[in-house]
């Protein structure tokens, strides 16, 4: 029974750059008590082990020297602080503007970035139970990844050898199974004693982790020396390759003949080594440098990942009913771009943002079989609550996600990496460096219309769900914790949207709006179209136009 | 691998309220293992089969307990003798048919 708990299901998913990502469905039963375990054991646990600093008291004296962060596990919007972090340490430590005017005293940092051949899979278990046991705060789960993990009675895998007819069984004897409640723990687990390892050995860097990404900023020597020895830790601990070409090496400003020299002493396949790369993507953020040639490159892949992203707009015209695609729309298709919208300045994302919007509204167009007026527009992509129908405009919401991103990432890693991230939040509204002129631009467009929303709520009526006390933070408070960061500016904004679109309305689209925003008002454009909730598609479109005020309902 | 440790790590318990919790509340449209059985099969069976004020006693938390404690039983041995059984043909000639 125990190989029969511990196995799988393993199926092959196709990787979007070719290749394929062997994921194990594991047994259900064997899943929900792995979940149980977790939810036991606390998020916060995890995340104290894995990045301890983030959780420290930041009046406390920081430990010289720098420590590892593993962002991957158990920290809620980890991938978005790894990204900010890698972004700032490399804005801040620039190489000289150009070589003619070096700077004083002042050494650029490189971004080393590293990625190991089919880590998962290859990583040996006994390094795996070694970190195990020597964390006392994870012991007590031995019991249980033994039984799943265990070397002398493999899991049992039935690997399906076509169509549900005929099955083999692979035995599962190295590598933690990707699908499994505890895959990336264990892998991040094993990799922590290497990562701080590698840290110890550096007085000023930034070592993050999101799982097996790596990411290394530092000087050129310092970074060269902590990627080897990483390098030599994973091969003989763990038993992973590091792949030189599929990681990279950037850095802001224009290095020196003396810091070419120096980084040419990395692997010739590392991109970026011998040629400087125009962008990378960390974690699936677009990263350049202030060079104009690498700003457009950087532009040219975001709007190829909304081209991407869109195509899902353009395969809902096969469906038929208008309440499935509005559905459909909503749920899946506006809401994609938003991680690009949180975690890249809005002015990369402002063309790709205004075509991806353009496309929403020709679907819209289409649903509601009637091409949409302004208001009817800005009704569209208020949320449900604001008397709208939901859908996610990346235009309107470009600024307050950025903003809210960065505001709910700012303190944790400045406690994180203190040494790469000297820049404090006073510096932020006077910093002439590109993040934070994306960041100022996006409070200014998020304060100002807190401020229009505070000056004029007495002037009309709002919505129930609208903020009575609409504050932003300010760039100089930006050292404060902010859990719920997200969800207040968004609610800020939003109101003072509605704010902005009932004050130019007229009565009767005035009195709609109010009534729409009360609660449950808009429930039959968001319930799941069966049963009693369905509507047919005359009635449906009927419905719409009537809400969206379109004409000819409507002048 | 390395040695099982001793004395064997302490165990972590499953609690009543949160394996109660857990299993009534899964991630909807969770994908099926070998057994064809999805997360919500079980929320199925913990809604209607496990009572609220004894959850210790039910049969489905004490599987649970027993594949997190590692005490799930071993496989059975290829080469023990397993019963015999008997093809129809046997059968119906031993009943006269």
């Amino acid at each position: 029974m125990r190989p029969y708990f511990a196995g799988g299901r393993p199926i092959s998913l196709l990787k979007p750059t070719g290749g394929v990502r062997p994921t194990v469905i594991g047994e259900a039963l064997s899943r929900l008590v792995g979940k149980l375990l977790m939810s036991q054991k606390g998020k916060c646990t995890i995340g104290k082990h894995f990045a301890p600093a983030r959780f420290r008291d930041p009046t406390l004296a920081r430990p010289q020297p720098a420590e590892a962060a593993q962002l991957g596990v158990g920290i809620g919007g980890g991938l978005e602080e790894f990204a900010h972090a890698v972004t700032v340490a490399l804005q801040t430590h620039p190489f000289s503007p150009s070589p003619a005017v070096p700077l004083a005293n002042h050494e650029g940092w490189v971004c080393i970035s590293i990625d190991f051949k089919n880590f998962f899979n290859s990583i040996l278990r006994p390094a795996i139970f070694r970190a195990l046991l020597a964390v006392p705060g994870f012991v007590d789960l031995y019991h249980f990844l033994v039984a799943i993990y265990s070397k002398g009675d493999p899991a049992q895998l039935c690997a399906d050898l076509g169509g549900g007819q005929e099955w083999d069984d692979v035995l599962s004897r190295e590598g933690v199974q990707q699908g499994c409640s505890f895959g990336s723990f264990l892998a991040a687990l094993a990799l922590q004693p290497i990562l701080e390892a590698v840290a110890r050995t550096m007085p000023e860097c930034l070592i993050a982790a999101y799982c097996d990404d790596v990411r290394i900023c530092a000087p050129i020597p310092v970074a060269l020396a902590a990627y080897r020895l990483l390098r030599r830790l994973a091969r003989k601990d763990l038993g992973c390759e590091e792949v030189p070409s599929k990681g990279s090496a950037m850095w802001e400003g224009e290095m020196s003949h003396v810091a070419l020299c120096s980084l040419s002493m990395f692997p010739s396949s590392m991109p970026g080594r011998t040629t400087r790369i125009l962008h990378d993507k960390h974690l699936g953020v677009f990263v350049g440098d202030s060079r104009p040639e690498s700003v457009a490159a950087v532009k040219a892949a975001l709007h190829a990942k909304f081209e991407d992203k869109a195509a899902l707009i353009t395969r809902l015209r096969i469906l038929s009913d208008p309440q499935i695609k509005l559905n459909l729309l909503r749920s899946c298709a506006s809401t994609r771009p938003g991680f690009w919208l949180r975690t890249m300045s809005p002015s990369l994302t402002t063309d790709s943002s205004a075509w991806f919007d353009a496309r929403l509204r020709e679907c819209m167009d289409e649903i509601a079989a009637k091409p949409l007026t302004d208001h009817a527009r800005l009704l569209a992509t208020l949320p449900k609550h604001l008397s709208g129908l939901g859908l996610t405009s990346a235009m309107a919401t470009r600024f307050p996600a950025h903003f809210a991103s960065w505001l709910g990432a700012w303190s944790h890693i400045t406690r994180m990496f203190p040494s790469a991230i000297s820049l404090t939040a006073n510096d932020l509204s006077t910093s002439t460096l590109p993040f934070a002129l994306g960041l100022q631009a996006s409070h200014h467009a998020v304060s100002s219309a807190a401020i229009a929303l505070a000056d004029n709520m007495n002037r009309h009526p709002l919505p129930f769900h609208a903020p009575t006390n609409p504050e932003v933070t300010d760039l100089s408070d930006f050292g404060t914790r902010q859990p719920h960061a997200q969800k207040s500016i968004a609610s800020a904004y939003q109101s003072a949207r509605w704010l902005n679109g009932f004050h130019f309305a007229c009565s009767p689209a005035r009195a709609c709006m109010l009534s729409q925003s009360d609660q449950g008002a808009m429930a039959g454009f968001s319930a799941v179209p069966c049963g009693k909730a369905a509507l047919t598609p005359s009635s449906f479109v009927t419905a719409l136009q009537l809400r969206l005020r379109l004409p000819p309902h409507y002048p | 691998m390395p040695a099982t440790p001793n004395p064997a790590p302490q165990l972590l318990a499953l609690g009543p309220a949160l394996s109660l919790k857990t299993f009534r509340h899964p991630a909807r449209g969770s994908a099926h293992g070998c057994s064809g059985w999805r997360m919500e099969h079980y929320a199925l069976v913990a809604e209607h089969v496990v009572m609220t004020d004894s959850v210790e006693t039910s049969t489905l938390f004490k599987v649970a307990s027993a594949i997190a404690a590692d005490r799930a039983p071993p496989p059975p041995l290829l080469c023990a003798p397993t019963l015999q059984v008997a093809a129809p043909s046997a059968c119906s000639s031993q009943r006269g048919v």
